[in-house]
């Protein structure tokens, strides 16, 4: 009978999850080029194979690699400045916390456009600004180099997503009770004493769950890369989602854009199950 | 029982009123149209000379995003849209993968006389014709003839004009450069001119021989020299034309379209605008542009192909391909509105644009080019920043691409 109640919520998975993933499972072991539709033949783990020897697919998960750690670690320690500056009582605190939110309700693909003309090497915002300042001798291509694309990338989706780093840890420190900190107070721990012993512990499972989300999401990036360099220069931001996206809609080579989909759903598998053990774990500890 | 006659009764006109209005109705899919009044105005005509109603679906302007929604209605065999305008770089693999449908029967080779020749070959693929030319566009040199009296003649010639009178923040040589189809175009057009193909007749791949070599190198050293700016890189058509408009560009490469912007109220360059065709490599073999265009196509999937079909010949036939010309300023695909004194009254340039025409080639015509694209934009990409050298990036996307480029 318990089983039974069950049934809706599985058959749902199912049909959204376990289906689709099974299909791409299967078209994966196969030679599934659009070109040819009537040769479609089993080739076992072939499609794997060619992916795990190309070094387009390792240099994908490399640039992913350092986009993901990237944004994710300074998006986090912004997002943690934000939020313990909106958590204060100041006044226009209603504001403040309405306007940082801004980036992060735009649409990426609007946000990407706009970064795309801050870098604009003419009339980009970012070379006005650091010529001006005397940072820079002479304006940068900053999306026409290699080593320059990838950072500028992950300043743009830091400057998106630290909002909703900040509002994930906003809300763990509103959940804190004040009467912890009174407490501290009168046993004479106070400021970054206070900061380091009692904020940071009880933020622990927030940031837990900010981390995990945010490494999810930048695993996957795509629109922000898409839009700003299509993965360029010279192949320098080619993500594993926009080479996944290039297998499929512009090779039309089917059976290997799926097996590039299953391995970043286990790419994907993995790090969620990581970080969900690494707070057990932190959770048994403490 | 009445009561189930009456829901029988309403259920078969539903049914026949469904059915009435799928056989009067035909949906075209396209990008939205430079002057989407002068469309609207044609398809309105259609509706009344026909009783066919048509449903426009309006497509991104970016090609790559088109392609990337066809593929997902054609690969999911969907019936709602009737006909499609599609670049002529997809025809061959539309064609090959069945999604398209042959129309040699509805527009036999004697009905074929006032197409343009190279579009019209340009929708054909093993011998069968799979769309109809709507509009074509060819690579042009635009320069700056209050600068520079006569358009150079060879590519060696450009560079060394623009290297000479570049400065005070004009630079020499603006083209597209970013890892897209511009960047491919604008690299295939050195490789031509200069005697080199991508793919012999057999398949066999030619792209990194020595003309491959001497046009990448060319490119590359536009670029480290400073001939053309570093920003080139990150350019697309519509960038690289802001620099020129803005006057801080001798030489631009682009499509014929530009020519109109060019000449613009406003524009800064306004009458002090040249257009050439693109140079020769050597002086004796004339210069290659490449073509470029849009041509209609019926789904394969498509439950009202002769409507369909009514609807491309009526927006390709000389009427309305005059009214895009004149209202909208497209190229037509007919030789003979390239002597229509309406037309050229209301494009004097296109008398010279058809000259460019005449030597516009395609790309390689083969179901794989937007994957052998894609392999070049990323190649041509890592020479133009530095990650390789030209015979390398030329090596290594010559090897990808014999992964997948049948050989016969």
């Amino acid at each position: 009978m318990r089983a039974l109640y069950s049934a809706p919520a599985l058959g749902l998975v199912g049909a959204v999850f376990l289906l689709p993933v099974g299909q791409a499972l299967w078209t994966s072991l196969h030679r599934v080029w659009r070109q040819v539709p009537h040769e479609t033949p089993f080739v076992g783990l072939e499609n794997y194979r060619l992916l795990l020897a190309s070094d387009r697919f390792w240099a994908a998960l490399g640039h992913t690699t350092v986009f993901t750690a990237g944004s994710v670690a300074v998006e986090l320690v912004l997002g943690l400045g934000l939020a313990l500056l909106v958590h204060r009582k100041i006044r226009g605190r209603g504001v403040l916390r309405a306007a940082v939110l801004i980036p992060w309700v735009l649409p990426t693909v609007v946000s990407s456009l706009l970064w795309g003309w801050i870098y604009h090497d003419r009339y980009g915002l970012a070379n006005h600004l650091l010529l001006t300042l005397g940072v820079l001798a002479e304006p940068r291509v900053w999306l026409g180099d290699p080593a320059l694309a990838m950072a500028a990338a992950i300043v743009a989706d830091v400057w998106k997503t630290t909002p909703y780093v900040a509002l994930i840890l906003l809300t763990g420190l509103q959940a804190v009770d004040p009467i912890v900190y009174e407490a501290a107070a009168l046993d004479g721990a106070a400021g970054a004493r206070a900061f380091r012993h009692l904020t940071l512990p009880l933020l622990l499972p927030s940031m837990a769950v900010a981390l995990m989300f945010r490494t999810l999401d930048a695993f996957r990036v795509f629109d922000l890369i898409y839009v700003l360099t299509r993965g360029g220069p010279g192949g320098s931001t080619e993500t594993v989602s926009v080479l996944a996206y290039q297998l499929l809609f512009q090779d039309l080579d089917f059976g290997r854009g799926a097996a590039m989909g299953i391995l970043i759903l286990a790419a994907g598998a993995m790090i969620g199950t990581g970080y969900l053990w690494a707070l057990r774990f932190a959770r048994g500890a403490g | 029982m009445r009561r189930i006659g009456c829901c029988l009764l309403v259920a078969g006109l539903l049914a026949g009123l469904h059915g009435w209005a799928r056989a009067e109705s035909v949906t075209l899919a396209q990008f939205r149209q430079r002057d989407q009044q002068v469309e609207n105005r044609l398809l309105k005509e259609f509706e009344a000379a026909t009783g066919i109603r048509v449903e426009q679906r309006i497509m991104p302007a970016s090609s790559d995003l088109q392609h990337q929604q066809y593929v997902t209605w054609l690969a999911g065999r969907d019936r709602s849209v009737d006909v499609y305008l599609i670049d002529l770089i997809w025809v061959a693999e539309f064609a090959s993968a069945g999604w398209i449908l042959p129309l040699d029967d509805r527009l036999p080779a004697t009905a074929r006389g006032d197409f343009l020749p190279a579009p019209l070959a340009s929708a054909v693929y093993k011998g069968k014709l799979y769309a109809v030319p709507r509009f074509t566009e060819s690579g042009l040199l635009y320069y700056r003839k209050d600068l520079i009296p006569t358009a150079p003649a060879t590519w060696e010639e450009l560079r060394g004009l623009a290297q000479a009178k570049r400065g005070g923040g004009v630079a020499g040589y603006v083209f597209q450069g970013k890892q897209y189809e511009g960047l491919v175009v604008n690299f295939l057009e050195l490789l031509w001119s200069a005697g080199g193909e991508v793919l012999g007749p057999d398949g066999r791949i030619l792209l990194n021989g020595p003309a491959g070599v001497v046009a990448l190198t060319y490119l590359v050293e536009l670029v480290g020299s400073g001939t053309a700016p570093r920003g080139v890189i990150t350019y697309m058509e519509r960038e690289s034309l802001q620099e020129f408009l803005e006057g801080r560009a001798l030489f631009h490469r682009n499509w014929s379209y530009a020519w109109s912007l060019v000449h613009r109220e406003g524009s800064k360059v306004r009458g002090k605008v040249g257009v050439a065709p693109l140079p020769s490599w050597d002086g004796r073999r004339p210069g290659a542009a490449a073509l470029g265009g849009w041509h209609l196509a019926i789904s394969a999937y498509s439950e009202r192909q002769d409507a369909a079909w009514r609807l491309i010949r009526f927006l390709t036939d000389a009427r309305a391909q005059k009214a895009k010309a004149i209202g909208e300023g497209r190229l037509p695909t007919l030789a003979s509105l390239y002597a229509d004194p309406a037309v050229l009254e209301a494009n004097p340039h296109f008398a010279a644009l058809r000259q460019g025409l005449a030597h516009a080639r395609h790309r390689p015509i083969t179901p794989f080019y937007p994957r052998l694209s894609a392999v070049l934009q990323t190649s041509l990409s890592r020479a133009l920043v530095g990650s390789s050298s030209p015979q390398e990036a030329l090596d290594s996307a010559a090897r990808e691409i014999a992964t997948f480029v049948p050989r016969e």
